[in-house]
């Protein structure tokens, strides 16, 4: 086990990414991978470009049934364990418990209170409810698309600045404003699990207004990465911009696209499982003095992934039913279960990339030979 | 003598000439009848003036598209309006998907009256318009022009009336569901005679909902919903008050950021439904909830 005294606050949220600093770092620098090109670059981003090019190329806009199967398959083995994961995290371990006793301990029943309160209410609550998380899943999702920019770009050495980092946030939000912006101009509203909400009837003039911060972002920031190319007489590794061009694309180009549209959730699910997996097991293997092998890492992602498929079929399959048991409509409990859930997740995701552990070397920075155990990384430990 | 004869014929013929027009747009042959829980309606259309909207809609309602759609939105003395396909249950198939396209506008001088048929858009977007639209319940002079206007209740207006007086929930939407079971075109004013078309009847509301709570979306009704939620700020507040000593400052301020955003919970309860009376109104609650949102992605921030 390494015996760095580590500082570790390299969130997939964004408010404390850029800083990053550990020992180990300055020793040996983190490699630019989780994984390795080809798995990064298809999970973080290529895999869901490509599946939209496909889609409008081959499948047209529409969601059919065959979309809809396929989306529903895909919330049992990556979707609700995203959920679980971040639960899982915080909630394992006393010790992470207590460095966050009202995240842990006090959102929960406040969440809980907006529960009783929706089904109490379901005219007037239950719509409010709703879209507070329809609103606030697009800024999480902003959120997570900066953060693993930020992280990326540590790891590529490119030292953001706070003015980078306005211009690439004004883009990354940029184009979230303009997705809900769009769809909220619209006073007539929707159906979330057979709540009805209503939209907030914006200023059409507000679309324009967002799509310019978001390109004036966009355009701000890509000066800056010249300018940065041509100081360091190299290029940036794209993986740091893919982040950023994933999120225009499920929000901006494919909002027409609703076939696509249907897996955007699972390909942010896919990010943030690619992170969180490599997290847990080298904080895992740190404190548990666990030697790097392939073994470990089969064994452990088996585990650690059976466990939280097993959580989100509960907390999303089962719960909903036992609600619906005692009389409640069970489109109605889904939707608020799912609303409570999520809710609940952007407040745990905010505080878990911020854990602390001393015993537990940078896990941000962490790549898979770290965990194989190559030879190079067998040198370093001994 | 027989000039002036000459003259007052013309004038006549001429009259008569005119008064077709203006008794209003040609309606052309087809009918559809849409069976609901409150009996049958049957419109007729405006081919002549919204021609693509007509054959449009007439190609969808022979693909069996209308059917098992439901009014999602009513207002009495305002609009009836049938949600869009995205709602319908069960979905429709691929085929019946391919059929349905955006419409461009077709704007008319025809006046948005009780009984007019008005083709759903969005807001932003004139060319936007596709499957949902509105059965005007009383005059909307605001509407004219900027909706394309495409048919008219012919018969069943009673039937409408009582799809009407079912309460709805505060968002407008019926507190039942108002299902069109069926849809159908018949080719002509004759060949709806061989239809047996249903009169109006009551649509069977559960007796819960025929309080006047259901349908007023005023303040008072929101009187028990704020208190719990006031109620939620106090426990919180006096929480605080309490382990004010015991507590670190972290945890405190944390504990002040939950007020914030039960605060803010209440405020988009109380301002939802004033939003939609200023769009300046509604960019406020919009930008409130973004300014929610980065406060609490400072929530129990550590310190340093």
């Amino acid at each position: 086990v390494s015996a760095n005294t580590l500082q570790v606050q390299s969130p997939i949220t964004p408010s404390s990414a850029g800083r990053v600093t550990t020992a180990v770092a300055a020793k040996r620098p983190p490699k630019l991978y989780f994984v390795n090109a080809i798995v990064d670059y298809t999970v973080i981003g290529v895999a869901s470009i490509v599946t939209f090019i496909l889609l409008r190329s081959i499948h047209g806009p529409e969601r059919d049934q065959v979309i809809w199967t396929t989306g529903a398959a895909l919330l049992w083995v990556c979707n609700w364990p995203h959920f679980a994961a971040t639960s899982y995290r915080l909630y394992h371990s006393p010790h992470n418990i207590m460095q966050y006793p009202v995240t842990a301990l006090g959102i929960p029943w406040l969440i809980l209170a907006a529960v009783v309160a929706s089904i109490a209410s379901p005219d007037l609550i239950a719509p409010c409810f709703v879209k507070i998380l329809l609103i606030w899943s697009p800024y999480h999702f902003s959120g997570q698309t900066l953060g693993i920019s930020l992280i990326y770009a540590r790891r590529a050495g490119f030292k953001i600045t706070p003015r980078e980092r306005f211009a690439l946030s004004a883009f990354i939000y940029g184009t979230f404003i303009s997705q809900t912006v769009r769809s909220e101009v619209l006073p007539a509203g929707n159906d979330y699990y057979g709540i009805h909400y209503l939209g907030l009837g914006l200023p059409a003039w507000s679309i324009q207004a967002a799509n310019i911060w978001m390109w004036v972002g966009g355009i701000a920031f890509l000066l800056f990465v010249i300018r940065w190319c041509m100081k360091n007489n190299r290029m940036l590794p794209p993986i740091v911009l893919l982040p950023a061009i994933t999120q225009y694309v499920w929000f901006v180009h494919s909002s027409d696209q609703r076939s696509f549209q249907e897996f955007v959730p699972f390909f942010h699910s896919a990010q943030y499982l690619l992170i969180a997996w490599s997290v847990q097991l080298k904080e895992k293997m740190d404190l548990q003095g666990i030697r790097p092998s392939l073994r470990y890492v089969l064994t452990e992602t088996g585990r650690w992934g059976g466990l939280n498929i097993l959580i989100g079929a509960v907390i999303f399959w089962m719960v909903p039913r036992l609600m619906a048991e005692s009389g409640m409509q069970l489109s109605f409990a889904l939707g608020i279960v799912t609303a409570a859930i999520q809710i609940h997740h952007f407040f745990v995701d905010g505080v878990i990339w911020k854990l602390k552990n001393k015993n537990v070397a940078s896990p941000l920075m962490v790549n898979i030979e770290d965990l194989v155990g190559s030879p190079a990384v067998q040198e370093a430990r001994a | 003598m027989i000039q002036h004869a000459n003259f007052v014929t013309a004038a006549l013929l001429g009259v008569l000439w005119a008064l077709p027009a203006a008794a209003g747009p040609v309606v052309g042959h087809e009918r559809v009848v849409f069976n609901t829980d409150a009996g049958d309606i049957v419109f007729a259309f405006y081919p002549e003036v919204a021609p693509q909207t007509v054959r449009q809609f007439l190609r969808l309602v022979s693909y069996e598209v209308y059917d098992h759609f439901h009014f999602h939105r009513l207002e009495p003395g305002f609009v009836l309006q049938l949600a869009a396909h995205h709602n319908r249950t069960p979905p429709l198939t691929p085929e019946q998907l391919k059929l349905i396209h955006p419409l461009n506008l077709e704007p008319s001088d025809i006046k948005h009256r009780a009984g007019v048929l008005s083709l759903a858009r969005a807001d932003a977007n004139p060319d936007s318009g596709e499957t949902s639209f509105s059965i005007l319940l009383g005059d909307a002079p605001h509407l004219d022009g900027k909706y394309t206007v495409f048919g008219v209740v012919e018969r069943g207006m009673d039937v409408v009336h009582e799809l009407a007086r079912v309460p709805t929930h505060a968002n407008k939407e019926p507190v039942v569901r108002l299902e069109v079971k069926k849809a159908m075109v018949v080719g002509s004013r004759e060949q709806l005679a061989t239809v047996s078309v249903q009169p109006a009847r009551p649509v069977p509301v559960p007796s819960h909902y025929n309080s006047s709570a259901a349908s007023s979306p005023g303040v008072f009704p929101m009187r028990i919903e704020v208190a719990l939620v006031v109620l939620v700020m106090i426990a919180i507040s006096v929480g605080c008050s309490l382990l004010w000593n015991r507590l670190p400052p972290r945890v405190l301020a944390s504990l002040v950021l939950m007020i914030v955003l039960v605060g803010g919970f209440l405020l988009l309860i109380l301002f939802m439904p004033l939003a939609h009376s200023s769009s300046t109104f509604a960019l406020g609650v919009f930008l409130g909830l973004l300014g929610l949102f980065r406060l609490m992605s400072s929530f129990e921030t550590p310190p340093g």
